[in-house]
């Protein structure tokens, strides 16, 4: 149990909580306690997940074919319309509407690398009489 | 086309660290602008207006540009690295956070070419002050922005960290393996997915404050931001902190040819001690009068504890040890030592009737320095000195190296030392000029000069690196004798990190190999292909 990520998540969500517990004692500011209580929340949560989410049954390797994209457009047009976007609501609405456009543009396009990286993925599964490429394989773990 | 979009997490975190490092560069060129102005009473070098840009802008981008995310990039190269995976979880993520993280910063500075200037609020912008009122103009929205896109980008990075241990670890690495430097940037990790949204949300409701009004404007609108700002504010010291005790620890091991000592001690520590450090933000706000400063006062005291184990630890780990004094030991030591004052003055500064005399003097101006400067660049010096081989395939010129030190050395508590002196004799912080009556001019006059001296300490350091990569000595795969997976690979790694990895059957796997497993296992040589061990 101490060898996975949710046990160690769930203690440090413990703790979070015993200090918002403490805190809640010694004041009733809202701001202060909900900030503290939610980030221990939010800690619980992710441990949660991650202690019930499914797992290899007992038999089965766990392991996944998995193609890392050597390169991402999407990634880069996404940041720099994020950024104008920002800017936008300085300088007017024309760039707001032209930054959302180029953000459209990287969604679509990080939409086509992920299908992309699945056709790669299946490629490698259905050629896969002599095993993958050990620099494409990985191996899922929590 | 790969240096502007390629995924790999070690270009990308080289991005990050050489725009981060960039960043520094730049603010530091401004804190020695600012110990000019201040070098002697009466000197007028810059305005006053552009005296609080600058100082505002310094403390921006070395927190926010520099270290901030010069931490997060150690972890996104070696995280990885040290755990045995062939990749970071969500690549694409992790490079829209460089790009992120890079436009944030850009814009932040964009603010010198508005009419208006920069953002003047101070690093910390609190309201009222950074309102549209007391701070108006282009300079302090694009301040905001700024601070918001790089924080966003920060997150993002830190989460592609945080997953990689959680998806991506090697067999055999359970988390009682991964290596000390990793379980630093696991904590940390926790602290940014907790804390940063803190700031988004500052940040967000700061821009409709400076642009509609009716957010802090109340009675209570004041505290309000100062709550949500240092819910952020205190846990990013130790984001900016964490990674580089990581560092020093490995560091600290390697080269005094021992296991870390008390590894599991270590790991309930560094929970117990960044919760603790996620609920004593308010002890910034004693003197308001508007907190509960018997809480703040006990958590931030409580922080000792796991401080002082952790020492305890690092100094364990050199006794007995056969201890080589090369250029990232000896910055570790720099480590040690100095961020011990930066560690006591906190306590005093975390004690309500302390602070009532110290807020806003000189003295927190030490006690931050002493924290973040000589001891988390201390630290990530370390990690220079340290990686830098694995990073290039080249070593780093060893005597340019001992110079830098010794010039930080003297530079650092040149600069920072009489600060808090100045401090506890009433000198408040971020002021351009002071009255010759107060007597304050000689302590200035040596500041400066030890500010200057750290300017050449960084130059030393860029001539070393610009050397050490024109005339190469090769570092091989493993120059020191490291303890962690990533000293079992090629220098620089290859795209995929490993051709083979060793077998993982404690958190110094390589160390493993050469003297045995704690249990008396294996004997194989680096390289040497390991049986792909079922999950733990």
């Amino acid at each position: 149990m101490t060898g996975r990520p949710w046990f160690w998540l769930s203690v440090w969500a413990v703790m979070l909580a015993g200090l918002t517990a403490g805190l809640w004692a010694w004041t009733a500011e809202p701001v202060a306690v909900l900030s503290l209580g939610g980030a221990a929340l939010m800690t619980a949560i992710i441990a949660a997940y991650l202690a019930l989410r499914p797992r290899p049954a007992a038999g089965e390797t766990g392991e996944e074919v998995r193609v890392s994209p050597d390169s991402s457009y999407s990634a880069l047009i996404v940041g720099v319309a994020l950024a104008n976007l920002v800017m936008g609501f300085e300088f007017g609405p024309w760039l707001v509407l032209a930054s959302a456009a180029l953000l459209l543009v990287g969604l679509g396009g990080y939409l086509n690398e992920r299908r992309s990286a699945r056709r790669a993925s299946l490629r490698v599964e259905l050629g896969a009489g002599q095993g993958p490429d050990p620099r494409q394989r990985g191996r899922s773990r929590a | 086309m790969g240096l502007v979009a390629g995924t790999d997490h070690k270009r990308v975190a080289l991005r990050v660290a050489v725009t981060a490092f960039a960043f520094f560069v730049v603010a530091g060129l401004m804190a020695v602008v600012m110990r000019t102005e201040l070098a002697a009473p009466g000197l007028q070098v810059v305005s006053e207006r552009a005296y609080n840009q600058l100082f505002s802008m310094h403390g921006s981008a070395m927190v926010y540009l520099f270290v901030t995310p010069m931490a997060i990039a150690l972890g996104l190269y070696l995280v990885p690295l040290q755990i045995g995976a062939s990749d970071i979880a969500a690549p694409r993520a992790a490079l829209l956070g460089f790009w992120l993280f890079l436009g944030g910063g850009l814009i932040m500075f964009s603010g010198f070419l508005t009419q208006t200037g920069a953002g003047s609020a101070g690093w910390t912008a609190y309201a009222p002050l950074s309102d549209s009122t007391y701070t108006p103009g282009s300079g302090m929205d694009m301040w905001v922005f700024g601070v918001g896109l790089s924080t966003l980008g920060e997150l993002l990075l830190a989460a592609c960290v945080l997953a990689t241990v959680v998806r991506r670890r090697a067999p055999g690495m359970t988390m009682l393996r991964i290596p000390v430097f990793s379980w630093t940037m696991v904590v940390t990790c926790l602290m940014v997915v907790t804390a940063f949204p803190a700031l988004l949300v500052t940040m967000a409701l700061l821009y409709v404050e400076r642009t509609f009004g009716g957010i802090f404007g109340g009675p209570d609108g004041p505290i309000t931001y100062q709550h949500l700002f240092w819910f952020y504010g205190h846990p990013v010291v130790y984001v900016m902190f964490f990674p580089f005790v990581g560092a020093v620890a490995e560091v600290v091991a390697v080269f005094s040819r021992k296991r870390f000592f008390g590894y599991r001690a270590l790991v309930l520590t560094l929970l117990a001690f960044t919760a603790l450090s996620m609920a004593v933000w308010a002890h910034h706000m004693f003197t308001t009068g508007q907190v509960t400063n018997q809480y703040y006062a006990l958590t931030s005291t409580a922080l000792i504890v796991p401080a002082g184990i952790e020492y305890f630890d690092l100094i364990a780990t050199m006794v007995g040890g056969s201890i080589l004094l090369r250029t990232p030991m000896l910055f570790a030591i720099g480590f040690i030592l100095q961020f011990l004052i930066g560690g006591v003055t906190g306590v005093f500064t975390g004690s309500p009737p302390l602070d009532y005399h110290a807020h806003d003097t000189y003295f927190v101006v030490a006690h931050m320095h002493y924290v973040l400067f000589a001891g988390s660049v201390f630290g990530f010096f370390a990690g220079v000195y340290y990686w830098f081989p694995k990073v290039t395939g080249a070593l780093l010129r060893e005597g340019l190296g001992k110079i830098h030190f010794l010039l930080m050395v003297v530079g650092t508590n040149l600069t920072f030392l009489p600060m808090h002196f100045l401090g506890l004799d009433g000198m408040a912080r971020r002021i351009a000029d002071y009255p010759e009556a107060t007597g304050w001019g000689d302590l200035n006059l040596l500041e400066s000069v030890g500010a200057y001296i750290l300017a050449v300490s960084i130059a030393v350091f860029l001539v070393n690196v610009v050397i050490s990569l024109r005339r190469r000595e090769p570092a091989g795969i493993d120059p020191w004798g490291g303890h962690t997976l990533e000293w079992a690979t090629t220098s620089p790694p290859p795209r995929h990190n490993f051709d083979f990895l060793p077998p993982v059957r404690s958190y110094a796997p390589v160390f493993d190999l050469r003297h045995g497993a704690p249990g008396g296992e294996s004997e194989a040589t680096v390289g040497e292909p390991a049986p792909r061990a079922s999950g733990a």
